[in-house]
């Protein structure tokens, strides 16, 4: 024992818990400082800045080659970076991928891996150069305006930060597990931080004393107005305003994501869910997988084929519904049990001075700004001295310029180089620098006009001081050069934000605060796609025309229903099986005038056999109490409208129908209005509303017209009280008229009625008949192939019930016909 | 690692079979290694306290640079260590130092001249394997140069705080205590 003991050598005494925490403290803060968080002004971390730093030593532009990853990972790791391959080359390949960064700074040749996590080829066969957007990361780092330290081996210097024109932080967003802190920050649109800078840049402050900074009372209100959120390479969508303002006012929150996925219909009465855009960093390949699991675990119902079918041009996964199941609830059920939607728990933690701080919004643009200030100020001191260096020069050259003759005569009698610079020295009154300066002039430097070529950069040098030496003494100036820099990188490289927005959280639709209140027109076709179309989509035409072609529809498709409504709305859409769902009009995706809409299935959890057949438009200012509705066979039915406040989105019954009815007809009533109904061969029965008594939402209704064979009802209309407008009747061949309510006596409920129309074979049978409404004067008339024709209303005739009309529409398509109708302001 | 002390772990730990009364600890000399150091010495402390208590535990002190003058190779163990041996090494070679200084890029700021004389080399040893086997027998192994740190346990209950807040699964104390000591660390980039 003595023995061995003899042989330990040297022995220190270390106590456990010192050598722990020193040990541990060396460790902790160094990852923190240098190695997992980015720094405020670049935003980039060692690893990330000295792979730029590399790349521009390595003049990797991007207009020169491609270069070997391999290459630029052993320059990095070998000049800057002690530290594996590997970790470099993954830091790598992320600046190059355009699904993690919002603004790739590398471009890179080969593969750089997928939305799949399929990992990038191996660096021996990968190329990368720095993207365009990198210069501007790079741009004046030779002009002194950042501070250079010694490598880890002290043999060259690196950068402590880029000069970094972008507001790097904000843009590439970051991402790092340091001790005891971590750091996530998500990516933001150029354009959007840029306008942010812009504006705080104009209530900005600088303050040289005591310590240079830079104040502004811009609110995080004020800066939301320009930055709406995060916005991710992945695009999708984010929700809850509430939420992203906590990110930017205190520097955590957690941001709910959501990918993109719409319900098409596939035929054969099935649809599918498809979807196109993912949450930021989802693995795609995972998701699928995920959604396989829960349906082989029976934990999702209503799946019955699932496909990636994503290629080069983009993600489209398929997700192929059982006809029973309800589409609604089964992209519900995705959002709920897949990653389709996931929480970005943002914690914005960011190197201040070297400091780890969580930053808020105003914070980082203030630093970034202070950033640019001092670096603007450093290359303007670097030029001015530069240029001073060159005035001294130039001034030198004058006087040799102005006294050629006696220069080159001190010149030759002098007998050597240094005799000759000390004689111009003494003789002219000249510097060191500029006796060598002379003594270097080409010859052919003494030609007439090259004199006036530094006359010329004389001037030109001494512009370019007053210039340097204004700005420097003047902030404001400064700041105004930040600004024009910055206006420059907007111009340059902004594009459309990806990532949509929502002020509301998921299911509490608050859209309306980002929507204007306009008017807008809802079509509703026979197979039940649904559209919105703003106004100035249509042209009025004169009386006759063929129409322009107002919608696409489906083979075999046609225009059941319009209505002209505000997009802040209310809709409640009726389907044939009496029951009643909900929907705000913005809801519906705003269209051009050729497309054919969207399906209704995609707006509510409808079932597939059952059809929107007409819908009310209201909003809260609107003065009705009942709802009035009125089935195929007849049958009319009012309900106060109080009891169709909670709509659930499964929706809910309206009327109990007899077999074989349906539900068609729907108008919001006060109590005292009269009741229109219209059938196929040009029957009208009018009664008082009176005549039918309110009854509950889940009941039979009661008679309100007598049929006769072969007839079915085509319409029905609300008057109110006192009012007495006129009722538009449009036959299926395209004949019209107007006719005077006044003509039609109010009879008892359940009645036949009296004539609207004489229906000839010429004239074919009432297509649609309704109330013309006071304050309209253009009326829509829609073709079943989908031409749309507007009509100024007065260019209608008015003519007595019994009659056929004038031709209002031709048809050029056989088996065409008037489909619908709808009056517009 | 169990298997060669010999001794078990956890309910079949029997200290008489231990094999071995020196146990010493060599990790890189850069912070990672700093911190596999501390997971190590977790270990013991928790589950092999006796190995700590009879004084069998030991750091092993491996250089931080090789500083070569000339043909005389220095190691030194730490950054002052370093600064002294250039210091009364490199007077005689003071001429041009300045030239050199630029030639290796250092920005005269940050390094006095001292550091920077003709003919050092520097290198940072920032793992065990940037050295040569003979080194780091000669440096870090052979007894008669080396240091041995004994890690030796004063204040027991102070010992196992620290443990828990270094280790234990609550986040905030550990924050706390960077927090209030970041200045004292030192750094390695």
């Amino acid at each position: 024992m003595t023995s061995l003991m003899a042989e330990i050598g040297k022995l220190q005494q270390t106590e456990i818990t010192g050598e722990m925490k020193r040990a541990y403290l060396d460790y902790a803060m160094s990852v923190i400082v240098s190695r997992a968080l980015p720094d405020v002004r670049d935003g980039l971390k060692p690893v990330h800045r000295r792979i730029l730093f590399a790349m521009h030593e390595l003049n990797l532009r991007h207009t020169s080659k491609y270069s070997k990853s391999a290459k630029i990972v052993g320059e990095v790791m070998g000049k800057y970076h002690p530290h594996g391959d590997m970790p470099i080359y993954d830091a790598l390949v992320r600046l190059a991928q355009d699904f993690s960064m919002r603004y790739p700074l590398i471009d890179g040749q080969g593969n750089f891996g997928s939305m799949d996590g399929d990992p990038p080829a191996a660096m021996r066969y990968t190329e990368a150069r720095m993207a365009t957007i990198s210069d501007e990361m790079l741009t004046d780092i030779e002009k002194e305006t950042v501070t250079f330290i010694s490598n880890f081996d002290a043999t060259i210097t690196e950068p402590t930060f880029l000069p970094a024109r972008l507001p790097n932080l904000l843009l590439m967003g970051s991402e790092g597990i340091a001790v005891g802190m971590a750091t996530k920050i998500p990516p933001h649109n150029l354009g959007e931080v840029i306008d942010a800078i812009s504006y705080m840049i104009k209530k900005i402050k600088v303050l040289e004393k005591p310590s240079f900074s830079v104040v502004s009372d811009v609110t995080i209100d004020e800066l939301l107005g320009f930055i709406k959120g995060p916005d991710f390479p992945t695009a999708g969508a984010i929700y809850d305003i509430s939420e992203i303002k906590n990110v930017y006012a205190t520097g955590k929150g957690r941001i709910l994501i959501r990918g993109k996925a719409e319900i098409e219909d596939i035929g054969q009465g099935k649809s599918a869910i498809i979807i196109t855009q993912l949450p930021y960093q989802v693995n795609k390949a995972l998701l699928v997988a995920r959604i396989a699991e829960l349906v082989k675990e029976k934990k999702m119902e209503g799946i019955s084929d699932l496909r990636d079918e994503s290629d080069r041009h983009g993600i489209r996964i398929v997700v192929e519904l059982k006809r029973d199941s309800s589409p609604k609830r089964v992209l519900n059920n995705l959002f709920k049990y897949t990653s389709l939607q996931t929480v970005f728990p943002a914690n914005i933690v960011a190197l201040v001075d070297s400091t780890p701080l969580t930053l808020n919004l105003k914070t980082i643009l203030e630093e970034y700004i202070k950033h640019r200030y001092l670096i603007v100020k450093k290359r303007s001191e670097f030029e001015l001295a530069q240029a001073k260096a060159r005035l001294h020069i130039l001034e030198g050259l004058k006087i040799a310029v102005d006294n050629l003759d006696a220069v080159i005569k001190t010149i030759r009698q002098s007998k050597t180089q240094e005799d000759a610079k000390e004689n111009l020295m003494k003789k002219f009154k000249l510097s060191d620098l500029q006796a060598t300066a002379i003594l270097d002039l080409q010859l052919r430097r003494l030609a007439a006009l090259e004199q006036q070529k530094i006359e010329d950069e004389y001037l030109m040098v001494k512009e370019t001081i007053a210039y340097l030496e204004d700005l420097l003494g003047n902030p404001s100036k400064i700041l105004k050069v930040i600004k024009d820099e910055c206006d420059y990188l907007k111009e340059k490289f902004t594009d459309e934000r990806r990532t949509r927005v929502y002020k509301g959280k998921v299911g509490e639709f608050s859209e309306e605060d980002l929507i204007p209140n306009e008017p807008t027109v809802i079509t509703l076709t026979t197979t039940g796609y649904i559209k919105r179309q703003s106004l100035t989509s249509f042209r009025t035409q004169q009386r006759g025309g063929k129409g322009v072609k107002g919608m696409t529809t489906k083979e075999e498709d046609g225009i059941q229903n319009i209505r002209y409504c505000m997009t802040h709305d209310n809709i409640l859409f009726f389907t044939n099986k009496g029951k009643v769902y909900q929907t705000k009009a913005y809801e519906i995706d705003e269209s051009s005038r050729a497309s054919k809409g969207t399906a209704a299935v995609n707006l509510i959890n409808i079932e597939s056999d059952e059809k929107i057949e007409s819908f009310i438009t209201y909003n809260k200012g609107d003065e009705f109490k009942y709802i009035f509705l009125a089935t195929r066979n007849g049958t009319v039915k009012k309900t106060d409208k109080n009891e169709f406040e909670n709509i659930r989105k499964s929706g809910i019954v309206a009327i109990k129908l007899d077999r074989g009815d349906e539900l068609v007809w729907s108008n919001p009533t006060t109590g005292n209005d009269d009741i229109f109904v219209y059938t196929r061969n040009g029957k009208c029965i009018r009664f008082p509303e009176k005549l039918v008594r309110p009854l509950g939402r889940a009941t039979r209704g009661v008679r309100g017209i007598k049929l006769s064979k072969d007839d079915l009802v085509v319409g029905m209309d609300v008057v109110r009280k006192g009012e007495n407008p006129q009722l538009l009747t449009i036959m299926e061949k395209g004949y019209g008229k107007k006719t005077k309510v006044l003509e039609f006596n109010a009879q008892s409920r359940g009645g036949m009625g009296v004539k609207i129309a004489e229906v000839t074979a010429k004239t074919g049978k009432v297509a649609s008949s309704q109330v013309i409404p006071h304050n309209c004067k253009e009326v829509i008339i829609t073709s079943r192939k989908g031409l749309v024709v507007r009509l100024d209303i007065n260019s209608i005739p008015q003519l007595s019930r019994a009659t056929q009309g004038v031709i209002l529409m031709r048809f050029s398509k056989e088996n065409d016909g008037v489909a619908a109708i709808t009056c517009v302001e | 690692m169990i298997i060669a002390l010999g001794m078990g772990i956890g309910e079949t730990i029997r200290f008489d079979k231990l094999r071995y009364q020196r146990i010493i600890i060599m990790t890189d000399a850069d912070v990672d290694g700093e911190h596999i150091e501390t997971l190590i010495l977790t270990f013991f402390y928790r589950h092999l306290p006796d190995i700590i208590k009879e004084g069998f535990l030991y750091i092993a002190q491996p250089p931080l640079y090789k500083v070569q003058i000339g043909k005389n190779i220095h190691y030194a163990y730490s950054d002052a260590e370093k600064d002294q041996i250039i210091r009364s090494n490199g007077k005689s070679n003071k001429t041009q130092a300045d030239d050199l200084a630029k030639a290796i890029g250092e920005e005269p700021k940050q390094s006095p001249p001292e550091e920077t004389k003709k003919g050092v080399s520097i290198q940072r040893y920032k793992g065990l394997g940037e050295m040569n086997p003979d080194q780091l027998w000669e440096t870090t192994m052979n007894p008669a140069n080396r240091i041995l740190k004994q890690v030796t346990v004063e204040d027991a209950e102070e010992a196992d705080a620290t443990f828990t807040m270094l280790m234990g699964d609550e986040v905030p104390p550990r924050k706390h205590f960077i927090q209030n000591n970041a200045k004292v660390a030192t750094l390695d980039v």
